[in-house]
């Protein structure tokens, strides 16, 4: 799941992956504005086949908490 | 209906941009007053798979106006081939959610702006139309009550269809609401990116918007899709013709799924009717396949609609190869269908310029896969289309004829070949316009110029646009020559020369190109000709044009090689089997 979380933003956000970590937020990285994040949100929501609410859009500003969330969303 | 996800684009994207192609560029701006940055990929990828090589640049958010306004602004750089222009109308004008909304003030926005992008601008223009509110107040009557917000939308929809019939070789529209229901309201629309980012339009929305800006841009770049290759068992008909016999096949109007066929080639013929050349590239015994043709009591597609075929067990790609040099026409024109995988397989390898569509396992998606291709989409609808594969079966005839003299000279001889020679009229502008487009072989300088530019030249004292139409003994070969000249100080310019392949190999271009100069040097007086040839990937065959008609190399690289020709030395050519009648009826 990490792991392909990462690769989705490093392809995303066109940013090298080595430079995404659970630890990295939406100000470390240029490109992850707010199109970059709603960009982010559409690939991540195809990806794993899940539907975030505004709630999860607002909270997910953190690779942490984008890992979390989906792990949530898709046990359900 | 699945469409790629946004991650496979951007992989597929990014491969594209990594890997050099020889393919022409395109560039493209797209001025909006929502976010679209999604689309900005996603509409570089369908460039790319549509062969061309494509930069976007997109205007400032909500900057519309100030942009079209603007001449330093990212809308006219000079380079500039497209731009996409596209309103939200929840943006447009916050009142329009409003009851009793009154369109008129985004309908004088709408076509000033457009108006003055069309005026101000040589590159085409795309624009969307509007998306009529989904949810409105009194339902029951958005259909039929004057005043309701639906029909205000169908006002400023009406207004946009104006200015593109104002603008009819400029303009084109995408229908958003077209788009819309084909995905469906859950798909299309995202309300939560709509008011959280100002993104109305799903991604999915987005991609069937790009793909049609794709097409646009392809066929603006005069790329155009003119020959269909059809497979016949399990493409034409369910079913294998030598072993299931003619009452075996599956081709019928009512039983399924013999009415998937049947309908798959209702939408043959109406490509046809739109001046596609149709073509048969099947493995089978000939009279088989014309035992469908000319007697199933349901076969809508007959022989008369062929402009060539090959029903023979050489393999396709070879017979696609020869049928492309019989016609006159490049392989990159060409678009082949058949079921079996192994046959596209080897057509994709073998001549990639080739489209290859393969049949859908599913009979029931066959009456949809050539319009929902979108491959032969075109700009205009000129009347000579829709007699293209009879001209191809006339040259057919020729060909066979051609082959029983022994001379060429005494072949064209034989043909009585008559040629009109004039000034463009207004109703010609469009089939000039279109030969601009697509003519890629017999195309001295492969100007691109639109209907407007060619207008504005015949308009012009010091220019003129000369057309020719030809015929023979085999029938009419239609308008299928241009030339566009002007002058100034004494020196006349070729800007255009060029003719349509399947007038080849007939000495037309003499007689039009001399008839043509001749005309202007008595009108205007002028004491020597200039010329050129600019090389493209297509145009080897009018290389050395000039200098078969006489004309002196001045300068010479690559790309490039400049004439001269003092009219004095011009000479007429020996040709006497032509027979050059000039109506005096020029219009314009």
């Amino acid at each position: 799941m990490n792991e392909r979380v990462r690769q989705l933003m490093a392809q995303v956000l066109q940013t090298p992956m080595e430079s995404i970590d659970l630890q990295t937020r939406q100000e470390d990285v240029e490109a992850w504005d707010s199109l970059g994040h709603m960009n982010l949100c559409l690939a991540l929501e195809e990806e794993f086949g899940v539907k975030f609410g505004d709630h999860h859009v607002i909270e997910m500003t953190d690779v942490g908490t984008i890992v979390s969330t989906v792990a949530d969303l898709t046990s359900n | 209906m699945p469409t790629a996800t946004l991650a496979t684009i951007l992989a597929e994207l990014a491969r594209y941009e990594a890997t050099e192609t020889p393919a022409s560029p395109i560039s493209v701006a797209v001025l909006r007053n929502h976010t679209v940055e999604t689309m900005v990929p996603l509409l570089k990828y369908h460039l790319f798979s549509n062969g061309l090589k494509p930069t976007v640049d997109l205007g400032g958010y909500d900057t519309i106006q100030q942009e079209v306004l603007d001449p330093g602004s990212v809308a006219y750089d000079p380079r500039r081939d497209l731009i996409v222009v596209t309103w939200f109308l929840d943006h447009l004008d916050p009142q329009s959610r409003r009851r009793g909304w009154d369109p008129a003030k985004a309908i004088d926005t709408v076509d000033s702006t457009l108006s003055h992008l069309c005026e101000r601008s040589e590159s085409t223009v795309v624009a969307s139309t509007f998306l009529p509110p989904l949810h409105a107040d009194n339902e029951l009557l958005s259909g039929s009550l004057d005043g309701h917000r639906v029909d205000g939308v169908r006002r400023l929809n009406d207004c946009l269809r104006e200015l593109a019939a104002r603008h009819s070789d400029q303009l084109y529209l995408v229908d958003i609401e077209r788009l819309v229901q084909r995905l469906g309201e859950d798909r299309a629309l995202d309300y939560r990116f709509q008011y959280m980012n100002r993104a109305p339009y799903s991604k999915d929305l987005l991609d069937l918007f790009a793909q049609q800006v794709a097409i646009v841009g392809r066929l603006s770049k005069g790329q155009v899709k003119k020959v269909l290759v059809l497979d016949c068992d399990n493409t034409l008909w369910g079913g294998v013709i030598g072993e299931d016999q003619l009452e075996g096949i599956q081709l019928s109007a009512h039983d399924y799924p013999g009415r998937c066929f049947y309908e798959f080639q209702q939408s043959v013929l109406n490509l046809y009717e739109q001046g596609v050349v149709i073509a048969l590239a099947s493995k089978n015994n000939e009279n088989d396949v014309w035992e469908v043709l000319d007697k199933h009591p349901e076969c809508p597609l007959g022989r008369e609609h062929l402009a060539t075929w090959r029903v023979d067990w050489n393999d396709k790609a070879s017979n696609i190869t020869s049928m492309a040099s019989e016609l006159n026409l490049g392989l990159d024109s060409f678009v082949f269908v058949d079921d079996s995988g192994i046959e596209c397989e080897l057509v994709r390898q073998t001549v990639p310029e080739v489209t290859v569509v393969q049949v859908p396992e599913t009979p029931y998606d066959l009456p949809s896969l050539l319009p929902k291709s979108g491959l032969f989409e075109t700009l205009s609808v000129s009347s000579e289309d829709s007699r293209r594969t009879q001209l191809y079966r006339a040259e057919r005839e020729r060909k066979r004829s051609q082959e029983s003299f022994r001379d060429l000279d005494g072949f064209l001889r034989s043909l009585n070949l008559r040629a009109e020679i004039a000034e463009a009229t207004e109703s010609e502008v469009a089939r000039v316009a279109q030969l601009c487009g697509k003519t890629n072989q017999f195309n001295v300088t492969t100007k691109r110029h639109t209907e407007a530019q060619i207008r504005a030249f015949a308009e012009r004292d010091d220019a003129a646009v000369f057309v020719m139409s030809a015929g023979d003994n085999f029938g009419d070969l239609g308008l299928i020559a241009v030339l566009i000249a002007e002058h100034a100080d004494g020196t006349g310019t070729v800007d255009t020369l060029l003719m349509s392949c399947r007038a080849l190999g007939r000495q037309l271009e003499r007689v039009f190109t001399h008839h043509c100069l001749s005309e202007l040097e008595a009108r205007w007086g002028v004491e020597s000709w200039q010329s050129s040839y600019e090389r493209t990937k297509k145009n080897a065959l009018v290389e050395n044009l000039w200098e078969e008609l006489g004309f002196q190399l001045e300068e010479q690289s690559d790309e490039f090689k400049s004439y001269s020709l003092a009219t004095s030395a011009r000479q007429s050519p020996a040709i006497d089997y032509v027979a050059v009648s000039t109506p005096g009826n020029a219009v314009c």
